[in-house]
């Protein structure tokens, strides 16, 4: 967590543009809200139908830890459609971002619940060895 | 009945630890919630799914409950889930995501 999931009309994101984007996603996500690299997950699909894109040709939902203010939320959003736009080609007015907050307590990777944003120095201490 | 939805790398995971991971869950959700599981079984497509900006390998199961649950519970129920699918991928505990939500 966070989870970035990506669906797009088939076609619409080449092949070469998603290491690019998916790389954008996670330093994004890691300048705005400071979480390690290794919490962030960017998944790219096309024509799923548990995503729906509802006319547009992107449409891109992240699941979040809560605690992230409407401020550092905002700025994922534009910088993650600017990405989309520059690296794929994909007119702003096509791209649709989401973004639902999971508290941290509903979630567990590594064997363990996650840190509340701001408290991930212990948790990556605890986890450094399997992590790297 | 107990909405799942598991996301796995394509080609990680065979078509029989599909079904042992499907069947497992199942019992778990019943034995947890006294509930079936709908499971939503996704595949990300080779070249799609990247962590920490790598091609990933993680595993993600995500439920949503069907009675709030207090946060000694939900620990103890990610840790039975996530144990499930590090046994049936064969994924370890660093490649396995794990949420449990509460009711919609």
């Amino acid at each position: 967590m966070p989870l970035y999931m990506c669906n797009a009309v088939s076609g619409t994101i080449p092949e070469t543009a998603k290491p690019k984007i998916a790389a954008d996603i996670t330093d994004i996500h890691c300048e705005i809200t400071g979480a390690p690299r290794s919490f962030v997950h960017a998944f790219f699909f096309e024509d799923a139908p548990q995503l729906p894109i509802n006319g547009k040709s992107v449409f891109l939902f992240a699941s979040l830890r809560g605690g992230r203010t409407v401020e550092q939320k905002q700025a994922l959003v534009d910088r993650i459609k600017a990405s989309l736009h520059q690296r794929a080609g994909v007119p702003l007015s096509e791209i649709v971002v989401d973004t639902t907050d999971v508290p941290a307590s509903w979630v567990m990777e590594g064997g363990d619940v996650l840190p509340e944003p701001g408290e991930e120095d212990r948790w990556l201490e605890a986890h450094q060895g399997a992590m790297s | 009945m107990i909405p799942v939805m598991c996301i796995v790398q394509e080609g990680q995971v065979s078509k029989a630890a599909e079904r042992a991971l499907k069947s497992e869950i199942g019992s778990f959700t019943r034995r947890a919630f006294d509930a079936p599981a709908d499971i939503d079984w996704i595949v990300v497509p080779t070249g799609s799914g990247f962590t920490a900006a790598r091609p990933s390998t993680t595993v993600i199961a995500s439920l949503h409950a069907n009675r709030d649950l207090a946060d000694k519970e939900r620990a103890s129920l990610l840790r039975q889930l996530a144990e499930i699918c590090m046994r049936k991928t064969g994924r370890s505990a660093h490649e396995v995501v794990t949420s449990i939500r509460n009711p919609r």
